[in-house]
């Protein structure tokens, strides 16, 4: 298992329901293997992460998930805003525009309140979503089909 | 230089055009070892390394791999290719094989980063690979067998590939494992423009609609586009009629008439190249007056439904329909009225089965050219001589057939969808038109709305026993909903009626079963034939009555088995193999260490197509080369037919491996030796080859007495007991020479057989069975039977965590491969019960490849295949009796019956609701 942080933290960004960077996760986590990168975002180092969850427990915003490792094609969002709001307030934000849900052969990823959301129990991480996604919200970690994270 | 660069198996490559990478490799660079099953990035057989990781070549681009390192299967070092070939072909994890070079390079990619990875980590790595055929478990072996090889743990034999013991029984390498592995075998698609410079390219227009009437075609502004050669018509087709056994089946829906389904065609577009025909195809302008469908069998019988079909052929005789049931059967025996009153319990229920696709890995494919005075097809199927009947009625040709030529190529699994003509008589109507080759190919979507499913069944049934469990008899009423078009439901439905009384032996049945055409595709052969369904509703009504009785389901299944000697509900005495009770026993162990939490079923299954009917095998051994060359016209779906044939002739005449081979499958060199269906190929063709065989060990063996090779071609026909020649001699085969390990053969096989060069060996196996309802006290409805009882094992979580599959399935040829057989159709027949539906909105499927729930890699239990193999066996074939469908038909009530076990409620319905592999829908609003 490893953390994902759902939200990549746009270089712009007034958004309320990403990572606010307030650094809870890089406290609660006894391995190092969180950390804020440059736009005050909490990122995962894949590496090193145990995927013992305490991370996830310890977000206020509750945007990091423990997913399975080979859950390695994701969506970084978690904006739940219209689209044309969630264009304004952050330029790595799920426009809920559904071309990845069209695009999924697997039925597993859904745009659910205006964000796309991945079941990692169905998704079977061809990545068919990432080179569709328009805003590069979903990435892929191996780097292959979109960017990493 | 090209806009983007990469390198693929370490060579720079270059290009301007951001294509998917699938078709940059195999259209641009002819890497054929990237398979197409989907292009939607579902099936995972165009799997390919990309920096090191596995990706589905449909899923990157062109644009997408820049200044990467692409590897495919021809990339692979030579002992990472020796490691793969030699693994898989010892544990058995080749079937079809199309699935198979994507799973090398997941399995590649895995054994580079980890070169010593867990089970688990196996099925993760393969759990984006689709295969239908092996179940995964031997593909799983297959890795972690290559990543021991690859550590040096493990030494390749190259002994076993080489086959130097190759005889019935023995654990053969398969034929075709190499050629598979690294992908250079040839399915249809993988014939290209190299193999032939004037292959054009066609591709049907289909209906919008299930049920309309279509007003104008217009495909004018196609004909223009540069690069069309043209579009055909209704009117274009000499006969516009094709279908399998009876012909109702338009090629294309002509102007003024009405659709039946999505699938059907209004016109074949074709061009040059697969991008013009694209285009062509989206510029044809059809009009419809959209129709009410017909979406179901209640639907079909009501009242004022509109006619689907007014008239069909069959076999030459046109009959007029007046209402929506296209076939219908009868089957009585004893009085079950009678016998039901009179029982002490009696048990009703109503069952629903979905219509199931196949979802074989290969969407079909076909190559046609010009051939001396017709047309040569290169095709995917289940039977060249029926391709052959059906593209020769559609060009009127029925009285010479020869004019059409069927080569059957590598068949990337067919589980019955590939009987009837798909896309062949497609390509034949568009080479014979333009006179060039055209290949003609579906889309997966294509191939899901087109071909026959398994029907779906809506049935109830009555089953009665006596105070002490002994079953009294079966009253049942069976309606399959046959979609669009007849395809094969008249047999299907037969065996789901004769069928339906199970492996037991009682003797008073009334079985009436019904086909109805709707407006949903049509419904056809599915291994099992029918008896998936019908079977579905006994075994579940079984353990409802052993509960009632107050014995165990297994008790109940014991007393009432079928034994040798002892007549079946249809009247046939179980011959001296029968083995059922013996696969109960098997499993019983297992059974009484979790009896609250298991399930069990068993079911028989028809070898041969029987029922009096002419399904003969047939066989021509000619030494060519100094090789034995097996000809035998029919399909290795991926069962593994050509190697049983191959270790028959091992075991007739003592030859090795390197010195027989298969021949061309083709209706030009090769006998017809029927279809690849009603597990017969080990049966009734196997008999045929080992006849064959053994007029060529005559002729080894009287080499060596001194006599002379014979001048002329030696013919004989045999019925299982004698054998009769051409010339009118007739002689009884000695008994022990019927056993493996029994014949006898010349000194120096491979000596005798160099001085048979030219000479010719052909065999004609017709065994004459009674047909349904024949006025005989113990008709003989089929060769033979195989039996089987599953034992489905749910965990704490109610998830299925083992399966027991024993199989009488008479000698075992090929020890390798019968596992994998039955664990593929285990886990099929899992799927079924549990995860594969095939919704229909308004008659239009809505599901894609991979919302089918088939099964994956990390879902699998762990299935225990066992066969038991009684001393006394048939004289046929050594002994054999197929698998290849039962293995798949009581997996689905043996789930159900486990999750009574567990929760007490009957499930009527399949998909089994309210288990943890229900679907969740997590879509908005659907409280997710």
């Amino acid at each position: 298992m490893v953390a994902v942080v759902h939200c990549w933290g746009g270089s712009s960004r007034y958004c309320n329901y990403g990572c606010m960077g307030c650094g809870a996760c890089v406290l609660a986590c006894r391995v190092n293997a969180i950390e804020l990168n440059e736009n005050n975002t909490a990122q995962v180092n894949r590496e090193a992460c145990v995927g013992c969850g305490l991370c996830a427990r310890a977000c206020p915003q509750d945007v990091i998930e423990v997913v399975p490792r080979e859950a390695a094609i994701l969506p970084l969002c978690s904006n739940p805003d219209v689209g044309s709001l969630a264009r304004k307030i952050c330029d790595s934000s799920c426009i809920a525009c559904g071309a990845c849900e069209r695009a999924c052969p697997a039925d597993a990823v859904h745009v659910i309140d205006n964000c796309a959301v991945t079941d990692v129990e169905l998704c079977i991480s061809c990545g068919m979503c990432a080179t569709k996604c328009p805003r590069g919200v979903i990435r892929d970690a191996h780097g292959i089909l979109a960017k990493s994270f | 230089m090209g806009k983007y660069s990469f390198t693929v198996n370490g060579e720079g490559i270059s290009t301007d055009e951001n294509v998917s990478l699938l078709r940059f490799l195999r259209d641009e660079l002819g890497l054929t070892s990237v398979k197409d099953g989907c292009s939607e990035g579902a099936c995972g057989t165009c799997t390919v390394v990309v920096d090191g990781v596995a990706t589905k070549g449909c899923v990157i681009s062109t644009a997408l791999a820049q200044g990467k390192e692409v590897l495919t299967v021809e990339g692979l070092t030579e002992r990472e290719k020796e490691s793969f070939v030699y693994a898989f072909g010892a544990v058995g994890a080749v079937q079809c094989g199309f699935c198979i070079p994507g799973m090398v390079m997941s399995g590649a990619a895995l054994l580079r980063s980890n070169p010593n990875p867990s089970e688990d980590q196996v099925k993760v790595a393969i759990r984006g690979n689709v295969c239908r055929c092996t179940g995964y478990k031997k593909i799983i072996e297959g890795i972690l067998l290559a990543a021991e090889i690859l550590r040096g743990e493990k030494e390749i034999d190259p002994e076993l590939e080489r086959g130097e013991d190759y005889g019935v029984g023995k654990r053969a390498f398969r034929v075709d494992v190499r050629r598979k592995v690294l992908g250079y075998g040839q399915y249809p698609d993988d014939l290209t423009k190299d193999d032939y410079p004037d292959m054009a390219y066609a591709s049907a227009v289909r209906s919008k609609h299930p049920r309309a009437r279509v007003l104008g075609i217009d495909s004018s502004k196609a004909e223009a586009l540069p690069g069309v050669l043209g579009v055909l018509r209704a009117e274009d087709v000499p006969v516009n009629q094709v279908g399998h056994l009876i012909q109702d089946w338009d090629v294309m829906i002509a102007e003024g008439d009405v659709t039946r389904f999505v699938g059907d065609a209004i016109c074949l577009v074709v061009a040059e190249d697969e991008k013009t025909l694209a285009k062509a195809k989206k510029l044809v302008k059809v009009s419809y007056e959209e129709l009410e469908p017909v979406r179901s069998i209640e639907e079909a019988k009501a009242e004022g439904a509109p006619v689907i079909h007014d008239s069909f052929l069959a076999f030459g005789n046109v009959v007029e329909l007046h209402d929506n049931v296209c076939q219908s059967r009868h089957v009585t025996r004893g009085n079950a009225k009678e016998a039901l009153a009179s029982s002490a319990h009696v048990v009703t229920k109503t069952f629903e089965t979905p219509f199931t696709e196949h979802a074989f890995l290969e969407p079909e494919c076909a190559v046609a050219f010009p051939y001396k005075d017709g047309v040569k097809i290169q095709s995917t199927d289940q039977g060249a001589y029926d391709t052959r009947k059906e593209v020769a009625h559609m060009f009127g040709w029925d009285g010479t057939p020869e004019r059409v030529v069927v080569q059957t190529m590598l068949v990337g699994g067919g589980f019955g969808g590939k009987e009837d003509v798909s896309v062949q008589h497609l390509a034949a109507l568009a080479a014979m038109r333009f006179g060039r080759t055209v290949k003609c190919r579906l889309t997966r979507q294509e191939s899901i709305n087109f071909h026959p499913k398994r029907h779906a069944m809506q049935g109830t049934f009555t089953l009665g026993c006596d105070e002490e469990g002994m079953l009294t008899a079966l009253d049942c009423e069976i309606n399959f909903d046959t979609g669009a078009y007849a395809s094969l439901c008249g047999p299907v439905l037969e065996r789901a009626c004769t069928h339906s009384v199970g492996p037991y032996r009682y003797q008073n049945t009334d079985i009436r079963g019904y086909g109805y055409y709707t407006n949903n595709p049509p419904a056809g052969a599915f291994r099992g034939f029918g008896v998936c369904q019908s079977q579905f509703a006994l075994e579940c009504l079984m353990d409802l009555l052993a509960d009632e009785v107050g014995i165990s389901p297994w008790q109940m299944r014991y007393q009432n088995a079928i034994e040798p000697g002892e007549a079946l509900p249809n009247g046939q005495v179980a011959d001296c193999s029968t083995a059922l009770k013996e696969t109960l026993l098997a499993v019983k162990d297992a059974y009484d260490a979790n009896a609250d939490h298991c399930g069990l079923a068993c079911s028989m299954k028809n070898a041969g197509v029987g029922v009096g009917l002419p399904d003969a095998g047939r066989c021509k051994i000619v030494v060519e080369g100094g090789r034995a060359t097996v000809y035998s016209a029919t399909s290795d779906i991926g069962q593994g037919c050509n190697t049983v044939f191959l270790q028959d002739v091992a075991e007739a005449t003592g030859l090795p491996r390197e010195l027989i081979i298969n021949g061309e499958c083709s209706t030009e060199a090769a006998p017809d030796s029927g279809t690849t269906s009603g597990s017969r190929q080990t049966v009734i063709t196997g008999e045929s080859v080992r006849g064959a065989a053994f007029l060529l060990r005559d002729a080894m063996t009287n080499i060596e007495a001194g006599c002379p090779a014979p001048a002329d071609p030696v013919r004989a026909t045999g019925d299982g007991a004698r054998v009769e020649y051409e010339d009118g001699r007739v002689h009884d085969v000695r008994a022990c020479e019927l056993k493996a390990g029994g014949g006898r053969h010349a000194k120096d096989p491979a000596g005798a057989l160099a001085a048979l060069e030219g000479c010719e060996f052909s065999y004609v196996y017709f065994e004459p069975t009674d047909k349904l309802g024949a006025d005989k006290p113990n008709p003989k409805s089929h060769v033979c039977y195989g039996f089987a009882t599953h034992l489905v094992i749910l965990d704490k979580k109610g998830l299925v965590s083992q399966i027991y599959a024993a199989h009488d399935s008479g000698k075992v040829v090929n020890p390798i491969a019968i596992q994998g057989q039955i664990e593929g159709g285990v886990l099929m027949g899992m799927g079924y019960a549990l995860t594969e539906d095939f919704p229909l909105d308004d008659c239009v499927p809505s599901a894609r490849f991979g919302t089918l729930g088939l099964l994956r890699a990390n879902q699998i239990p762990d299935i225990h295949a066992i066969y038991v193999e009684k001393e006394e066996l048939l004289d046929v074939a050594y002994g054999g009796k197929g698998i290849g469908e039962i293995a798949t038909i009581p997996t689905a009530p043996a789930v159900q019956n486990a999750y009574r076990r567990l929760d007490g409620r009957l499930r009527c319905k399949l998909p089994l609701a309210d288990t943890p592999y229900e679907r969740r829908s997590r879509r908005k609003g659907a409280g997710a």
